[in-house]
């Protein structure tokens, strides 16, 4: 284990302790040395530790780097893969991770950062698998930890192999509804818009004592129809009383090892009057590139996010997402996914109609 | 909306092409085609088919207006370089010249008459693509409706407009129209009034279409092409670099967006000799890309190729025998040599896959799982492989095979998906 991961560790914990600029960059002199693809990548476009004296510089790799190369730093203590919404046509991705403290550290710093600012321990209420369920899924291991870190001893999984267990979900909000006791639901998108759809039809309403919320992930993966945004946040006040600013959805990904939420709780924690963005916390950077020279678009502009994620450290921490999005204040808008151009005439290519979504926001 | 005679005089057809049809317009434009087609199918034959000979021959000649003012227009309208218009759009009206329109209609119509009016939904990919379904239409004795695709709006009219020019009464039976892909109201008003409807799209749209159409449609879903390079041609370096120049010139024509465009070439041999042939098929595109400018493209498009070029490098660096040679501009040319023998589609965009196979004696096992989606096929053989491998690709459900170089030069002839160019529009 590197003494370098420890410095990681400590500017995690303490933002005054270290500079994002310098780690950044003894972070990439690191993985330059310690990981052969990522420095045959990076020689090959002529960036080396002496060369790049910008943290912005350094090459990000892109999402299908880890479908097929080994990035990692040394023996992977842990590896999670991608929840391989396309297996079969390519591998899924494979973060491996050689030091697990690193993704502990972030994902509990970020979750009290974002989701319990005001709030040390909840009820927990989860509608993501038991880790021992899933145990290649980071997502899993993030809520495993939450509930050891934020979660009471009424906290529970609503959720097992066979689905939702809706009679414990019930149980959980009523029980939270009779003793007041503020509730956080932690669900993925696809999950929530099933609970919702199936208290509708049910005809069933639940009241959360002020100050439940709910952290939502994953997009519409899942979900048995689309929901915008908006429609979401309505949807959730008539079915739990949750407030839109008590709604946060978390954006992250297998390959990264620290997430990004809305700004809503956060901001209301700290008196800032600030429309909803993405945030990340001072150990992650993100850029808005332009898509064909990969160099930031101007301000307001749309592009491909990068990420600059410290806590990656033992594997890759510079990662070209397949996201589109926007600079907003200090964060950043989620506009959508890079994926797929539509097809046209007859010439069949290899997006699959199924997979052909438009590139919102991209000015062509 | 834009009919042959009358409408598109007023503006000109390339302006009058970018507005979209209502119901009500296209049900006007319907109930003149009707009538004029009644006075065209008293006509004789011959007649028809040397007014339309006359027509190609008009946008062929050197000094020909109709094709400056495609070549004028195109380039805006659906994102091809001005060099790309000028060099591929004649390829699109050659195989109408005479003899061939007269030697078709003697092969598969001899005397029956086509019906009285044909829907045509046009793919948007290439633009003059409305040229051999108008004629072939007219000499049928039908009238034909032209729905543009979305990526070429202005060649429809401009043809149809062309046709009026030389002989009013036939122009009368042809008009171009441009509705958004599921305008319900427009679509059910062509629908319900065409005899027979001949579209191309996704399977969906297909089926959607076929569910609702009135009477016939024959569809043209999405499908694929690819090259076969036999071993002999690599062991002779010019015969080689020909190849590769041929085959470069077959995925830049129109940018790989037509069915007949490669996007897998098979090469005979090892991993060394894919990798040695795709380095030449790159040297041959970006030679290409000087004089055939790559197209504009839309965002999804760079993402997409950027996407496939990032597999293949990532493949190599973690390990595997992949290859990527990628020219500078997203557009101008990729190659990427898979290890695995699997056709898979690229995202085009002068996008090519090469793939090594031992011997093409293994091409029915390889071809097999994209059997169903098939056209052609360009082949670069010695003479003596040539009728064996073409005898077998056929087998492998492939519909048209040619030398490489060829296959974006299709003749009137070609069995698109395997159906005969004519003989299904004709009135049992």
């Amino acid at each position: 284990v590197s003494p370098l991961y420890d410095r990681v560790l400590r500017f995690i914990d303490d933002a005054g302790a270290d500079r994002f600029e310098a780690l950044a960059l003894a972070v990439f002199a690191h993985q330059f040395t310690h990981c052969r693809p990522y420095r045959e990548y990076c020689l090959s476009r002529s960036q080396t530790p002496e060369t790049v004296a910008d943290w912005q510089a350094i090459p990000p790799v892109p999402i299908v780097a880890f479908k097929h190369a080994d990035l990692c730093c040394g023996t992977p203590a842990q590896v999670f893969l991608s929840s391989g919404t396309s297996a079969g046509v390519e591998h899924r991705s494979r973060h491996q991770i050689p030091d697990l403290r690193l993704y502990r550290h972030s994902a509990l710093a970020g979750l009290r950062q974002f989701l319990f600012p005001d709030a040390p321990r909840m009820r927990l209420v989860s509608l993501i698998h038991r880790v021992d369920d899933l145990p290649d899924s980071s997502l899993a291991q993030m809520v495993d930890w939450a509930m050891e870190a934020f979660g009471t001893e009424c906290s529970s999984y609503v959720i097992g192999p066979q689905g939702i267990d809706f009679a414990a979900v019930t149980r959980a909000l009523r029980e939270s509804e009779r003793d007041g006791e503020p509730v956080c639901v932690l669900t993925t998108t696809g999950a929530l818009v099933c609970a919702i759809d199936h208290y509708r039809a049910e005809g069933s309403v639940f009241r959360l004592p002020h100050g439940s919320r709910l952290m939502d992930t994953g997009g519409d993966k899942g979900a048995p129809r689309h929901l915008s945004r908006n429609g979401l946040l309505h949807a959730v006040w008539n079915a739990l009383a949750i407030p839109g600013y008590f709604c946060v959805n978390e954006y992250g990904m297998a390959e990264l090892s620290s997430q990004y939420y809305d700004s809503v709780i956060a901001d209301r924690v700290h008196g800032r009057h600030r429309s909803r963005r993405k945030l990340g916390a001072h150990w992650v950077r993100t850029l808005v590139l332009d898509p064909d020279a990969l160099v930031p678009v101007q301000p307001g502009g749309c592009g491909l996010l990068c990420h600059f994620d410290l806590a990656n450290a033992g594997s890759a921490m510079a990662v070209l997402s397949e996201d589109v999005g926007e600079q907003a204040d200090d964060g950043f808008q989620l506009v959508g996914r890079a994926a797929g151009a539509e097809l046209r005439g007859c010439s069949l290519s290899a997006v699959s109609p199924s997979d052909a979504r438009t590139t919102a926001g991209i000015a062509d | 909306l834009i009919a042959g005679a009358g409408i598109a005089e007023a503006r000109g057809p390339e302006r009058a092409a970018s507005a979209e049809s209502s119901p009500r317009r296209l049900e006007h434009a319907i109930a003149t085609l009707r009538t004029a087609q009644r006075e065209l199918r008293a006509r004789p034959r011959e007649q028809i088919v040397a007014a339309l000979a006359d027509v190609v021959e008009t946008w062929l000649a050197p000094d020909s207006s109709w094709f400056e003012r495609a070549a004028a227009a195109l380039p805006d309208a659906t994102g091809f370089s001005p060099a790309m218009v000028r060099h591929a759009l004649p390829a699109m009206l050659v195989p109408l010249r005479a003899p061939a329109l007269g030697d078709l209609l003697d092969a598969e119509a001899k005397s029956q008459r086509g019906p009285g009016l044909i829907l045509h939904i046009l793919p948007g990919n290439l633009p003059g693509l409305a040229a051999v379904p108008a004629a072939l239409s007219l000499a049928i004795g039908s009238a034909a409706l032209l729905k543009a695709g979305r990526g070429d709006r202005v060649f429809p009219a401009l043809f149809a407009a062309s046709v009026a020019e030389r002989d009013a009464a036939l122009g009368a039976c042809l008009a171009a129209c441009y509705w958004r892909g599921g305008d319900r109201p427009c679509e059910d008003v062509a629908l319900s009034a065409a005899d027979l409807v001949v579209a191309s799209g996704d399977d969906a749209t297909i089926a959607d279409l076929t569910a609702r159409s009135r009477r016939r449609l024959i569809g043209h879903g999405h499908r694929m092409s690819f090259a076969v390079v036999a071993r002999e041609v690599l062991s002779d370096g010019t015969v080689e670099r020909q190849a590769a120049q041929r085959l470069a010139e077959d995925v830049a024509i129109w940018d790989q967006r037509g069915c007949l465009s490669p996007q897998v070439c098979i090469v005979e041999g090892d991993v060394d000799a894919a990798r040695a042939f795709g380095a030449a098929v790159a040297r041959a595109l970006g030679e290409l890309a000087e004089r055939l400018t790559p197209a504009r493209l839309t965002s999804a498009e760079r993402l997409d190729v950027r996407r496939f070029r990032d597999t293949a490098e990532w493949r190599a660096l973690g390990g595997e025998r992949a290859a990527l040679f990628a020219l500078d501009a997203a557009g101008a040319g990729t190659v990427v040599v898979e290890p695995e023998p699997r056709v898979l589609p690229t995202p085009l965009c002068r996008s090519l896959r090469v793939l090594p196979l031992a011997d093409l004696a293994e091409l029915g096992a390889l071809l097999a799982p994209v059997r169903a989606w098939l056209e052609g096929a360009g082949l670069a053989a010695p003479p003596a492989r040539r009728p064996a491998l073409a005898r077998r690709l056929e087998d492998c459900g492939v519909h048209r095979v040619c030398e490489l170089g060829e296959m974006q030069r299709p003749p009137l002839t070609w069995r698109q998906g395997g159906r005969p160019r004519l003989a299904d529009w004709l009135d049992g």
